[in-house]
């Protein structure tokens, strides 16, 4: 898994976050270095597809939040990947 | 480093950097940047900018990127330049018939053959006071080079009598080489061996020597300033386009659906397909055909006749003839015996039974329409020629010209109009089919490198 949008999205599912604050969790969370310019990258995507929004803060370091849509459109792809995990693992029981 | 990430910040959009540009360089001072980071943020800026720039924008940059690597593959491929002089082969006295005519003609080609010989060839590579391919010659064995050597040379007739034989022939002599002095002493050199071989020729064969064919200089070895190779201006147009139709499929493709994209891009292929074949960059072919009527023959005699004027030496009367100049630019570097292959390729001969003897249909597929139907002509009186020997008809010449006197044509040979190849309906579904695959591979590219949208703008200061 190493899709930054869904990497960005899983890290705001926890909460709100900055781009280094989410660089941090991803980091820990998935082992995924991303550098800021995948990261930018993505946030400018999710923001334009409406699924994460900035957060007004006085800080140079704007924090970014997930919209519903944004929840919406994870579970879906979580889903997805969770079918194929499950199925993965159950076929590599059997081999 | 950090003054390097600063700096391929700026490589961004203008617009992407006043929404974003604090917020990275906020999260640059608290992550530090190492060469990974930068490397990431010039990967990354690159493709804000395809993705942001407008297309007259992205389509300038991609030409000028075009062209600036044409160029500078240009200045690495080495220059070649070609020598050329024109000779003229004067014979004293020949005669108008056919033969002679003919003779001319095979004496430069045997000429030729001598001075392009592995002998002859390996002396000029050989010779120290020319040093040809020296650098070529340390690695790779003298057959090779003696191969590539002839292959940059050429022996082209450029000027024919209007009536065969009444006049004399003037050829070139060219030879491309990397160093333009050197391609000029190596034509001076051909020169001098057609003029030794051809007195040697004439030796042979006991000519008085007011019956000999004397070749003379018209034009003396051109000392070439500007190379051949590569063709510096045509390599710049190329990258040009190449910059202009990446920078239209980018983007067309970015902002049209698939199915879209695909019906477009297919429609634009078959019309540069279609446009193609309309300005004959194709390697259009005519196919000429004629009918003849052979009263009493029998299709195993057809066979026999049709084989005897498809052999190799029936066929090379024809590719030959001066007066038809068929293939002219393939004998300059191809042996004649595959030349013969080529045609005959190109060449029909089908027998359809008639009720009172057998019907011969000739055809010949060529470039020229012209000279297909000046070869189908020719064609046909080798057959009426062969079917005479092998079955002992003799007629007159009036005769012989209207197919002898069993012979009838029904259809003379054909002028034709509209060429056979290549197939416009084909190579319009190619380009179709060519569009509509360059239309799936951009959006194949584009869904697994997953560019980034329009930047929001109503997110601007958001």
């Amino acid at each position: 898994m190493s899709d930054p949008t869904l990497l960005v999205l899983a890290s705001l599912a926890e909460g709100d976050k900055h781009g280094y604050a989410m660089m941090l969790d991803i980091e820990a969370f998935a082992g995924v270095k991303l550098g800021p310019g995948t990261l930018y990258g993505a946030i400018t995507r999710l923001e334009q597809e409406g699924w994460i929004r900035p957060v007004a803060s006085t800080d140079r370091r704007r924090p970014y939040t997930i919209t519903p849509e944004g929840r919406g459109h994870l579970q879906n792809q979580l889903a997805g990947l969770q079918q194929v995990l499950k199925t993965g693992l159950s076929r590599l029981k059997h081999a | 480093m950090n003054q390097l990430a600063t700096w391929m910040m700026r490589l961004y959009p203008t617009r992407w950097r006043k929404r974003y540009g604090d917020e990275l360089d906020a999260l640059l001072a608290e992550s530090g940047a190492d060469a990974r980071i930068v490397a990431d943020l010039l990967k990354g800026g690159i493709r804000m900018q395809f993705s942001t720039w407008s297309f007259p924008k992205l389509a300038v940059v991609l030409c000028l990127a075009g062209v600036l690597l044409c160029g500078g593959l240009s200045l690495l491929l080495p220059n070649e330049y070609m020598s050329r002089a024109t000779m003229q082969i004067t014979p004293v006295q020949i005669s108008d018939d056919v033969t002679n005519a003919l003779t001319l003609n095979e004496r430069i080609q045997q000429i030729q053959q001598t001075v392009l010989s592995r002998t002859s060839l390996a002396a000029m590579v050989q010779d120290p006071r020319l040093r040809l391919y020296t650098e070529e010659l340390k690695t790779q064995p003298l057959d090779d080079v003696i191969e590539d050597m002839r292959r940059n040379i050429g022996v082209t007739i450029v000027a024919l009598p209007k009536r065969i034989g009444n006049r004399a022939s003037a050829f070139d002599i060219s030879f491309n080489y990397y160093d333009h002095y050197k391609a000029q002493q190596t034509v001076q050199r051909l020169i001098d061996r057609f003029n030794e071989e051809n007195l040697a020729a004439s030796g042979k064969s006991g000519q008085l020597e007011e019956q000999s064919s004397s070749i003379v200089t018209l034009d003396v070895p051109s000392l070439p300033r500007n190379p051949i190779y590569p063709n510096v201006r045509m390599l710049m147009f190329t990258g040009l386009c190449l910059g202009l139709a990446l920078a239209a499929i980018l983007r067309y493709t970015r902002q049209t659906p698939f199915v879209m994209a695909s019906l477009s891009l297919g429609l634009a292929g078959a019309i540069l397909g279609y446009g193609c074949y309309a300005a004959n960059l194709l390697g259009t072919r005519y196919q000429s055909t004629a009918t003849i009527e052979w009263r009493d023959g029998i299709p195993g005699q057809v066979g026999i006749v049709a084989n005897e004027v498809l052999s190799r030496t029936a066929l090379s009367l024809i590719v030959m003839d001066p007066h038809l100049r068929l293939y002219a630019e393939q004998l300059k570097d191809t042996p004649l015996e595959d030349v013969i292959s080529e045609m005959r390729k190109s060449v029909g001969i089908q027998v359809v039974r008639l009720p009172h003897g057998a019907g011969i249909e000739f055809s010949f597929q060529y470039s020229d329409r012209v000279k297909a139907q000046q070869t189908v002509d020719a064609i046909m009186k080798s057959f009426v020629a062969s079917k005479v020997r092998l079955y002992g008809d003799h007629p007159s010449p009036a005769q012989l010209l209207n197919g002898g006197t069993n012979l009838e044509v029904l259809d003379t040979p054909s002028l034709p109009v509209a060429p056979v190849k290549p197939n416009r309906y084909m190579i319009a579904s190619a380009g179709g089919i060519a569009g509509i695959g360059i239309a799936a591979i951009a959006s194949l590219i584009r869904r697994r490198r997953n560019p980034l949208p329009e930047l929001p703008l109503d997110a601007v200061n958001g």
